[in-house]
This record gives structure tokens, sequence and C-alpha cells, in this order.
């Protein structure tokens, strides 16, 4: 499943696109979430860690980019961690 | 201490909430058999020699109020733990943020400018930054100015108005950039403080860590353990728990722990900030 959210920032309500897809899709899913928001990166950091999702990125998929590209990855609760995707940062969602 | 003592925590009441969020978690923990109470205290200075002094066995403490406890025990021989935090405690990142089209790039460009900061014990929004700023080269209060919003001072910036107020002196203009927390930067645009759109973020510091429930050696260990189990064990989908998490702002309890906390101790180091206050409460322990 993918979100473009093209240039629609959090500041905009993005996260409300992001929300449903999440819901939507299935333990263990990935979701890639991709957008040019200026400030994507550092919302949906902040938003994620709101959220109780877990959260990191990897370093090819750092700053200066103008397309932000993220792979979403929904967990059970209380499961394993989930494997990582070179060049992408993972949002590990929890499921409440 | 006997197996009788009343766990006594200590939190810093920096907002009317804190008194309903700890009446709700001694309900909870009374519900599973621990003794348990709480004392307030205005600041966390006053806290953290309280605690040193064994007037509290736990104290729940900003990142300054850990930092600030470390260095006293340290200096007294004694160990401080780190023993549970939020998920939201770890992994912060502060931002430094200037209005679209200022011309402002990077953090170079901020060279003979005046940079907007929170409360002077902030460590989000002020002591993190600033440090950040410094190490890429450029001297705070030298360099450029620094424009401090003294709010609440004590509370260590738990109290967000100071980076509201730096955040509202950037969109009028009297500050070229701005300091706070990714995710007040978040709020302050769902806030409409700041317009969507109208601001940019030129920098980020590296991650760091927020609160953190602090022992000192000599607590009661059969108590402290049983409270760190029973918050490792708090669940957000329990219908009793959920509104004390979602007013403490988590969503799970987290094992401690004292890595995240390099950055401010590096900034303390840079400024000399509490050097005054832990040789004053060692010298009072003495």
């Amino acid at each position: 499943m993918q979100v473009d959210l093209e240039r629609l920032g959090f500041d905009e309500g993005g996260h409300l696109l992001v929300k449903p897809a999440l819901r939507r899709g299935s333990v263990g899913e990935e979701i890639r979430v991709t957008g040019s928001a200026p400030e994507l990166e550092s919302h949906l950091r902040a938003w994620c860690r709101s959220e109780g999702h877990s959260f990191r990125w990897l370093p090819d998929s750092l700053p200066d980019s103008q397309l932000l590209s993220l792979a979403v990855v929904r967990k059970p609760r209380g499961g394993p961690a989930p494997s990582v995707l070179a060049g992408q940062a993972l949002l590990n969602l929890k499921q409440w | 201490m006997n197996n009788n003592t009343t766990l006594l925590l200590g939190a810093v009441a920096y907002d009317p909430k804190v008194v309903t969020i700890w009446d709700g978690f001694q309900r909870y923990f009374a519900r599973h058999g621990l003794a348990f109470d709480y004392v307030l205290f205005s600041n966390y200075e006053r806290q953290v020699e309280s605690h040193v002094a064994g007037h509290i066995h736990v104290a729940w403490n900003s990142p300054l109020a850990w930092l600030q406890c470390e260095r006293i025990a340290s200096a007294l021989g004694r160990r401080a733990e780190a023993i549970c935090m939020r998920d939201t405690d770890r992994g912060l990142t502060s931002v430094v943020f200037v209005r679209s089209g200022a011309g402002i790039h990077t953090i170079q460009d901020l060279k003979g400018k005046r940079v907007a900061v929170g409360a002077s014990d902030s460590p989000q929004a002020t002591l993190i930054p600033l440090s950040f700023i410094a190490d890429q080269g450029l001297d705070p209060g030298k360099d450029f100015e620094v424009l401090p919003f003294d709010k609440l001072v004590g509370k260590h910036g738990d109290h967000i108005g100071g980076e509201r107020d730096a955040a509202r002196a950037l969109l009028r203009g009297e500050a070229d950039a701005a300091c706070c927390i990714d995710g007040n930067h978040l709020l302050f645009t769902q806030e409409a403080i700041l317009p969507a759109g109208a601001t940019r973020v030129v920098a980020h510091t590296p991650a760091y860590d927020h609160c953190n429930f602090t022992v000192l050696d000599g607590a009661p260990a059969q108590q402290v353990h049983r409270f760190r189990e029973l918050l490792l064990g708090m669940s957000y989908s329990d219908p009793e728990v959920r509104p004390l998490l979602d007013m403490e702002g988590l969503k799970q309890w987290q094992p401690g722990r004292t890595e995240g906390y390099a950055a401010l101790d590096a900034a303390l180091c840079r400024f000399g900030t509490v050097d005054e206050f832990v040789k004053a409460v060692v010298a009072r322990c003495k």
C-alpha cells in the first residue's frame, strides 16, 4: 500500500491520509509514504513519537532529498521488531 | 525501611493536571497492592535536593534534573539510576526554524542574527539547541544574539510557554530564528501560532532523551521494583489507565536509559548551567 502526500505537509493535515492507510493495512504489511513537504521529516518524526510508533531513519534516506520515502510497517503489539529496508526509514506502527 | 514503607514519589507541578495524573496513578498502584504517595514541588531544584536528602524515594525528573541528581550523587559517592521513562521520552529532536523566505538556509547564516529560545533552564528549547549551534562554530551571545523567553524558570521547560513565545517573536520579526522541540513545531502549526508554510526548519539537533524516574541508592528496593514492574505492565488498551497515559503523554512505559542525555551533558559542560547548584547542594550534604 502506498500513500503519496505529494506536497501536503503534516501541518496541513497530512496525517489524515496516513492514519486510514494504516488502519486498512494488515499486520506486517508495509505502507510506503512519500512526500516532498518541507517539514515532513521533523513532523513525521514527532507525530510517530506522539502516536507511540517507533521510528528510525536509515542513513541514505536522510535529509536534503526533495522526495522523502518511508516504509511503514504495522506490527502486532508485543511482536518482533520488523526488518529494516535499506535506504528507507521504517515506521513501526503499533496497534492499540 | 521495611516492606510496609509507602513509596514516596516527587514530581514538579508544572500544570494543574499533575494532581489528576498522580492521584490516578496512586489509585492504580493501590489496586495492585503498592502503597504509594506523592509530593509536588514547585521547581526541580527543590525536588533534586529533597531527593538527595532522602525526603522522597523516586523522582519524576526532567533530563536536566536527572543530570543534576547524577552529578550530586557522584560527588557524594552515591549512585543514581534511571529506572523507567515514557516511550515519548526517547529520541526527541529540537529544531531551529526561521521565517520562510528570510534568506536563512543554514546554521552558518545565523551569524549576526537574533535567535529566540525558551526558558534558560529548558533542555529542549535552549540548552541543547544553543549547544548544537555552538558545535557548528557559532558562539551564543558572541556570534549571534540570544533572545530568551524565561517563562517559569525552575520547571526546566516543562511549561512550553517559553517555546510558544519564542515562536511568536519569530513571526513578529523580533527574532531571525527560534528553537523548540520538533513536536512543538508541529503543535504550534496546529494551534495556528505558526501558519502552515510560514516557517522553515533549517536544522535538527541529534536525537536525545527526556524525562525519567530516578532512584538513588538506599531507596526501598522491593517497592521500587514493584513500582517499575507495574509501570511497565500498564497497557494503553486498558481503559482504566489509558486516560492517565494520555494526560502524561505516552502510550507505553519503557525501561530507563541514560545514553540519550549526552547532548545535554555536553551543553551543561559548555555553559556551566548547573555547576553552582550542584556545588551548593553537595556542600550542604557533606
